[in-house]
């Protein structure tokens, strides 16, 4: 019986491309630039495979695009058996038809490739360049299909090992494909110039004096590559380990400022001006995304959100894979609404879908950008747009009049349905039109109770006092202050119709059962997550007691607990 | 306690049902929040069936079966008079 894939109906691409892969011999790389679906051509030709009666190998780089994989496979192929190789898994083809293996596990000694015929699939196969890893690349596998967002390598990787490999680069499918195909949403940008700080300005200026001093150096002296800038690059990273010890010290001197200017230009101090003005708009809803170039620019990023009442974490290199994994889930799930990132985002992460990119800091690499725009431009339910904001320094090697951001801007302009350039003034409103949002529910927001705690603190303070006042509150209060076991029995069925966490949280921040009353910072190691949430979840507790289920019970407890001179405890001031 | 003022205790009598009865009205508590809610209670006072049956709305064995499973966690124990559960530890 012939396999299908289960629930997957190929995109006209996506048919097209494994066609062209079956007329080459079934050898390939099929270049589909993020969000548009390359899986699904990794699963048609795994399906093809199957149907031939071929094993498949998938070879992934990594532990989460193995699990990626695993289910994906379950998902479109149920009923083929599929084993997983890397990790604390130590399948063999012994007993599947498909295994997933970590490229890592794949080229090591103890792994057997099956003795018949056999297709390789290769996820991120860029990857696979690596001399190390290109020992996964064996004529064992007459059948060979590469997957990749973008084909690019810093090194020769590419021309020397891949293209020989996988003897063809097959059309898949680029962003102007994927909006011709209506497969990716509709696209804004808007570009926002940034001035200096007097001071910043003239750190750049210093740091770009050296940056050019160094470059001639380097380049007429030593004699490293002038283009491309990535060759210059590779160069000079060499030559920084050189014993030649002029060298050596022009080439750390270029890498010094390098970073210097890199970092100068992702924490511009009006540049986390800008993004908290945004941010005022971005704490009303929607999933969003900065972009940084390092950890330190990425949670000032964050902190400054935090303080407009974004719910915005940093995704950093700093968090463990389960951490990683929490946080991601978080963003999904709408617990936390911005995810500020460096590279760490870039690749080989499934991240849910978000509206809205910041960009705080530009990159000069395709794939990374091409990794960006696929994390915010997938289709959204109900048709929305994608939005991106690209903030530069203006005057600075970010500023597109000095033709910088060109590569991104390059390719979000091939498929933006509308782009402007924009003051720092004016962006807020802009940004506030395209969101369908009036600037009273921005100053609304900005005037909530739970939008003040989390300005709090952002600003290093710590709550004591309730996120909201009200009657919910002022019960809370009272239970606390006298065990009345009448009043705490009444209050606490009222208390049913929270969630457990929701419970937990009221009960460790108004000290119910006998535990003194926690302040947010306390609640949270005791709760074990972070202190904005905190601020979240007590906030959506006490706004679900405000419901009309549970509202007339609460004012009935309150008068009751007044008459019977229960009132709530007096409070102390708030202790910052 | 942190941030509040305890005032003295008061013996007061228990109040009457509330004019609106909407307590009655709201759905039964998921196992896993009248878990919490028991443990809670049962800091106040002792608690037995029918009051852990009345703050979550359950039926008398769901009741009974929860509150044996906090007895078998560490939560409660069981007091010398039967039908008591206390917070254990104190």
């Amino acid at each position: 019986m012939s396999l299908t894939l289960d629930g997957i109906t190929l995109r006209d691409w996506q048919s097209e491309a494994i066609a062209r892969w079956k007329q080459h011999r079934r050898r390939g790389i099929v270049e589909a630039v993020t969000g548009t679906g390359k899986t699904a051509v990794g699963l048609a030709a795994v399906a093809d495979a199957l149907n031939r009666g071929r094993r498949v190998l998938i070879v992934v780089p990594g532990i989460g695009l193995m699990a990626q994989w695993a289910s994906a496979m379950s998902r479109a192929l149920p009923s083929v058996r599929v084993g997983q190789r890397g990790g604390r898994y130590r399948e063999s083809f012994d007993d599947v038809e498909v295994l997933i293996a970590v490229v890592n596990s794949a080229i090591s000694a103890n792994f057997s490739v099956p003795a018949g015929p056999t297709l390789l699939v290769a996820d991120e196969v860029h990857r696979y360049g690596a001399a190390g890893f290109a020992r996964i690349l064996s004529n064992r596998f007459g059948e060979r299909i590469g997957l990749t967002a973008t084909l690019e390598r810093n090194d020769d990787g590419v021309d020397e090992a891949l293209k020989p490999y996988f003897e063809n680069v097959l059309d898949g499918c680029d962003f102007v494909r994927a909006k011709a195909d209506e497969i990716i949403a509709p696209v804004r940008v808007m570009t926002v110039s940034v001035p200096f700080t007097p001071q910043e300005h003239a750190e750049y200026q210093d740091l770009e004096r050296t940056l050019q001093k160094e470059r001639f150096t380097l380049i007429n002296r030593f004699g490293c590559a002038e283009e491309p800038f990535g060759a210059f690059l590779a160069d000079v990273q060499i030559m920084s380990e050189s014993d030649d010890f002029a060298a050596r010290g022009s080439a750390r001197r270029y890498m010094s400022a390098f970073s210097g200017r890199k970092a100068l230009l992702a924490s511009g101090c009006h540049k986390l001006e800008v993004l908290a003005e945004i941010g005022e708009v971005m704490a009303l809803g929607g999933r969003s995304m900065v972009f940084s170039e390092t950890k330190e620019s990425c949670h000032a990023a964050a902190d400054t959100l935090v303080g407009r009442g974004v719910d915005a974490r940093a995704f950093t290199s700093d968090l463990n894979d389960i951490e990683r994994t929490e946080m991601l889930s978080a963003f999904g799930t709408g617990a936390v609404t911005a995810l500020a990132a460096p590279r760490v985002l870039d690749e080989g992460v499934d991240v849910p879908e978000a509206d809205l990119a910041v960009i705080m800091a530009g990159s000069r690499s395709r794939r990374q950008m091409i990794q960006r725009m696929g994390r915010i431009v997938r289709p959204k339910a109900d048709g929305r747009a994608a939005t991106f904001i690209v903030l530069y320094m203006q005057g600075s090697v970010e500023d597109p009049a000095r033709g910088a951001h060109e590569e991104f801007l390059s390719h979000l302009l091939d498929v933006a349905d509308v782009i402007v350039g924009e003051t720092r003034t004016n962006a807020v409103n802009t940004l506030a039109s395209w969101m369908g949002v009036t600037s009273d529910q921005v100053h609304d927001t900005q005037r909530a109770p739970r939008v003040a705690a989390l300005r709090a603190l952002s600003e290093g303070s710590d709550l004591h006092a309730p996120i909201r006042e009200g009657e919910a509150s002022a019960l809370l209060r009272a239970v606390s202050a006298w065990n009345d076991v009448h009043l705490i029995d009444r209050t606490l069925t009222v208390l049913s119709v929270l969630t457990p966490m929701q419970l937990r949280v009221l009960a460790t921040r108004y000290g119910l059962g006998g535990v003194p009353s926690q302040s947010v910072r306390d609640a949270a190691c005791a709760l074990a997550v972070d202190p904005q949430a905190i601020v979240r979840i007590e906030d959506q507790a006490l706004a679900r007691l405000a419901h009309p289920d549970t509202v007339d019970v609460i004012s009935e407890l309150v008068e009751l607990a007044s008459r019977r001179g229960l009132g709530p405890a007096v409070r102390e001031p708030v202790r910052n | 306690m942190i941030g509040w003022t305890l005032v003295t205790r008061a013996d007061l009598p228990p109040g009457g049902p509330l004019r609106s009865g909407a307590e009655a009205q709201l759905a039964p508590a998921s196992r896993s929040v009248a878990t919490i809610l028991f443990r809670l209670a049962a800091e106040a006072a002792p608690l037995t069936v029918p009051r852990a049956q009345r703050i979550a709305r359950l039926t008398a064995d769901e009741a009974e079966d929860l509150l044996d499973r906090l007895v078998m966690e560490g939560d409660l124990v069981v007091s010398e008079e039967p039908g008591y559960y206390l917070r254990s530890g104190r």
